[in-house]
């Protein structure tokens, strides 16, 4: 077997170095495969990366294969190769079939034995061809363009953005500033422990925003941390009396201590008149609540050093505070609202308590990075527009015909069916007199957005801001009819969403509402009516402005106001 | 001339008994060589076909030493040699002899046999073609079987014994073509081709001068009785036999794998018997090369001969003038 142990010997050594030779030779391929698969992951492409890597695995493999194929040995091919090369007439190959066949050899066969074996160390030096070491010049130029792809970001449109890091250091930094800004708020020892809560997670969500390695996760973040801040808004500083309502007894004994201490007379008035009512109602008398407002009074006030009695002003109404609560403790309502009416009086109006203040920055900030995120992400490119993206241009649009504004700078789209789905949330109306002045006219005798001309009939009479149900700041034209009346296809559709944005109502729209909206409303306005169908829009629609009323960009002063409005709109038939 | 003891039968053969057969050939081919000038391919393949224990069947114009060599292996070879020039008149019997009444002493006439020119080592069937098919038939027997049967009884022929016929492929006129079934029992058949300038004019010189170029007899005949035994021992590989067996079955036109020309030209393909003497004259041609083993280079090499007259071509392929050479080639390219 000496012929047959030295062609196994030189077969698999040969085979290691065909191989080796082969993995060179296909080593651009794996390279540009590599490449390729990371290109697809970090643009957030899983299911791309998975194909592309098992692609070029099997074509690597293929190519490995083939390569192999002519080159893989085992004793009688190497046998015959040899044989081929030193032209020895299938010497090899015979003494092979000869060892292997297991039969006792003739005598010509022996010298056939012979022959072969005094052959093999003759030829042992050269019989494994040396190793060579040689790329694909295809694969190079395969790998080159990989290359080029990977560091240039040839191709790969939209999500050719760097996604390694989703914010930007700027934004990072921005987002860090409002970590901190929260956590010096929930230090405030006078937040509730739910509020405190809140906005740890806002905290943590930011931290996440900071880190995430997707612009879409990292905005999923931000939205989080921002309705996290909107559910803490009105726990820190409740305005409307639906609002107070909602509050329990500690949180509003602490607005109302925190009102006090911010000297802020139309909260601590509202909120008063709050406590009065729910002490009116209490079993106990109200004594329960005087002794939270006594509490409340004590952590908001800043005791002397000395023992002494806080001499500031707030110091001053944080006593009364404390004065009426001991008076409610008592069963002395009389005199605990007399004490409340003055405090109500002493204070300065308009003083906004200044943990909401904080807050409102903290949101406006917030508010302003998401706006920054969502642009970055989106490049700035003139992609068409999703469904969604184009829904809240239509709604932002909406918001803006119904505030009379004139339509926009940004590349109008009007896409499709943006329109009839963004003026339900748009839903302006002109208001023609600010509260106080007397009522304007409702809408009914104009037409719904989309379909010509929102109503304008009211007139302003003194300047009074002009209001919009969702639109953010102040009309600049005095005196002037709201201007609503979104065509379909607004072309100021473009706007990006930021402030106010569907996704940001936490209240689910009920099924089917989008669909025939604006007949309905129609309908309901002519007298048409169906209670069913402008129910659930009614419905959907005050979801949609009680999650936007509680934004900063609703004033305060007329929150009220819209509630009422909505209120009105509802029909006979609902609860 | 080599010792031939060390062919003897009972000899165990070894490296040495080897290269002494070899030797000996190679002195053979060299005498041959020597007398019948420019013709080595058509010595060397005569001697394959002795080797083999076959026949040969030489084609060429006449002139070109066909009867020369057969001349000159018999006086190389220690070994008897008679010729037949073959006309359409020759009788069955005057190849392989026949009963003669014959009288003895006592004047009792007796039937006796007369022992015909088949009964030689090496015949010369010259220009075979010219003779009747039933006298060419009575080769048929002594080629295959070694033997003659005349009146009843059976003659065996001295071994060894092989049959080198001629024939001329241009006068076709009055000729009668061999038979398929005697064709095939020709080992090989070797074509004489026309010698060049040099050799032509060394041939004009040296056999119209007086003295004569003669070949020294270098081998015996049980030296070449003891070669043709070590022939058939010549190792054939596994892989030689299936290249062998493949060559045969790709000349066949229904075969698969056959080439296109063959299926388009050939009517029949070559025999079972062409295998075995692809295998014989691989053998024999291995041991001329002094080779103990067959390799596949040996079947290339006798391929042409063995085959080109096994296949039987078709009417299209003498339209186009194809040769049974060129189909063979294309035979031996599907397994190389």
């Amino acid at each position: 077997m000496t012929v047959t142990l030295s062609l196994k010997r030189w077969a698999r050594r040969s085979n290691r170095r065909r191989f080796i030779e082969a993995i060179a030779r296909a080593l651009p391929w794996i390279a540009a495969g590599a490449a390729l698969v990371v290109l697809a992951l970090q643009r957030d492409h899983l299911v791309a990366a998975v194909c592309v890597g098992v692609v070029a695995l099997a074509a690597v493999s293929v190519l490995v294969a083939r390569r192999l194929r002519g080159t893989w040995h085992r004793p009688p091919s190497f046998a015959k190769a040899l044989d081929h090369r030193h032209r020895t007439a299938d010497l090899l190959r015979t003494a092979v079939a000869i060892e292997q066949r297991g039969e006792i050899p003739d005598e010509v066969e022996r010298v056939v034995l012979k022959r072969a074996e005094d052959l093999v160390p003759k030829i042992a030096d050269g019989a494994v061809p040396p190793l060579r070491l040689r790329t694909s010049p295809l694969g190079l130029a395969a790998l080159a363009v990989t290359a080029l792809m990977f560091f240039t970001g040839i191709g790969a449109g939209e999500a050719a953005k760097p996604q390694t890091d989703a914010l930007t250091e700027k934004a990072r930094a921005k987002a860090d500033e409002i970590a901190k800004a929260l956590d010096a708020l929930a230090s405030d020892k006078t937040m509730s422990a739910d509020v405190k809560e809140k906005l740890s997670k806002a905290k943590d969500a930011l931290r996440k925003a900071a880190t995430a390695k997707a612009g879409t996760e990292a905005l999923a973040a931000l939205s989080e941390a921002s309705r996290l801040l909107d559910e803490a808004a009105p726990q820190i500083a409740a305005n409307s009396s639906d609002e107070m309502k909602k509050l329990s007894d500690q949180q509003l004994a602490d607005q109302l201590a925190s009102a006090a201490a911010a000297g802020d007379s139309t909260r601590v008035s509202k909120l008063a008149h709050e406590m009065m009512n729910r002490a009116g109602g209490a079993q106990d008398g109200g004594a329960a609540l005087g002794q939270m407002l006594k509490d409340a009074a004590a952590k908001a006030s800043h005791p002397d050093p000395w023992g002494g009695q806080d001499a500031s002003p707030s110091g001053e109404r944080l006593s009364k505070l404390a004065a009426a609560g001991d008076s409610m403790k008592q069963g002395d309502m009389e005199s605990a609202k007399s004490t409340l009416a003055g405090l109500s009086k002493g204070a300065r109006a308009g003083t906004v308590d200044p943990r909401a203040a904080k807050l409102a920055e903290a949101r406006r900030s917030l508010s302003d990075l998401r706006s920054a995120t969502r642009t970055a992400m989106n490049g700035g490119s003139s992609r068409p527009m999703t469904a969604q993206e184009a829904h809240d241009a239509a709604a932002q649009a909406a918001r803006d015909a119904a505030s009379g504004k004139s339509p926009g700078k940004g590349d109008g789209s009007g896409n499709g069916s943006g329109a009839g789905k963004g003026m339900g949330k748009g839903m302006g109306m002109g208001m023609g007199k600010m509260p106080g002045d007397g009522a304007g006219k409702m809408p009914g005798t104009g037409q719904m957005p989309g379909m010509g001309q929102m109503p304008g009939t009211g007139q302003q009479v003194d300047g009074g801001n002009h209001l919009s149900v969702l639109q953010q700041g102040e009309a600049k034209d005095h005196g002037s009819s709201g201007t609503s009346g979104m065509k379909g296809n607004s072309p100021s559709g473009a706007q990006e969403p930021e402030t106010v944005m569907a996704e940001e109502v936490k209240t689910d729209p009920p099924p089917g509402t989008p669909d025939g909206i604006v007949r309905a409303i129609k309908e309901h306005s002519a007298g048409e009516h169906t209670a069913t169908a402008f129910g659930a829009i009614r419905d959907h629609y005050a979801a949609v402005a009680e999650a936007v009323m509680h934004r900063d960009e609703i004033p305060l002063t007329r929150r009220d106001f819209i509630q009422r409005y909505f209120e009105a709109l509802r029909t006979r038939e609902d609860p | 001339m080599n010792d031939i003891a060390v062919l003897s039968p009972t000899t165990s053969i070894d490296e040495e008994v080897l290269q002494n057969a070899t030797a000996s050939l190679t002195t053979v081919l060299a005498e041959l060589g020597r007398v019948v000038l420019g013709q080595e391919t058509l010595c060397r393949e005569v001697m394959i076909g002795l080797l083999g224990g076959g026949n040969v069947l030489v084609e060429g114009q006449p002139g070109l030493g066909k009867t020369l060599l057969v001349r000159t292996l018999a006086d190389a070879v220690e070994i008897t040699a008679s010729r037949i020039q073959f006309t359409p008149d020759l009788m069955p019997a005057d190849i392989t002899g026949t009963q003669v009444l014959m009288r003895d002493d006592s004047g009792r006439s007796t039937l006796e046999f007369r022992k015909g020119p088949i009964f030689a080592n090496l015949v010369l069937a010259d220009e075979i073609n010219r003779a009747t098919p039933k006298t060419q038939s009575a080769l048929l027997e002594a080629m295959q079987e070694h033997s003659v049967t005349v009146a009843g009884a059976r003659h065996v022929l001295e071994e060894p014994f092989c049959v080198i016929a001629t024939q001329n492929p241009i006068e076709t006129e009055g000729t009668y073509p061999l038979p398929e079934a005697q064709l095939d029992r020709f080992l090989l058949k070797a074509v004489v081709g026309f010698p060049t300038m040099e050799v032509l004019r060394s041939i004009g010189l040296s056999t119209t001068g007086v003295a004569q170029t003669t070949a020294r007899r270098v081998m015996t005949k049980d030296e070449l009785i003891a070669i043709q035994r070590l022939v058939r021992q010549i190792v054939v590989a596994p892989h030689v036999a299936e290249v062998a067996a493949q060559i045969t079955m790709n000349t066949h036109p229904e075969h698969g794998e056959a080439p296109a020309r063959v299926k388009k030209f050939v009517r029949f393909g070559a025999s079972p018997r062409a295998m075995q003497a692809l295998l014989l004259a691989g053998r024999a041609n291995a041991l001329l090369a002094g080779r103990a083993h067959v390799g596949t280079e040996d079947l290339v090499a006798i391929a042409t001969p063995v085959l080109r007259h096994r296949m039987i071509l078709g009417f299209d392929a003498t339209l186009d003038g194809v040769t049974a050479d060129s189909l063979v080639a294309d035979v031996l390219a599907t397994v190389q």
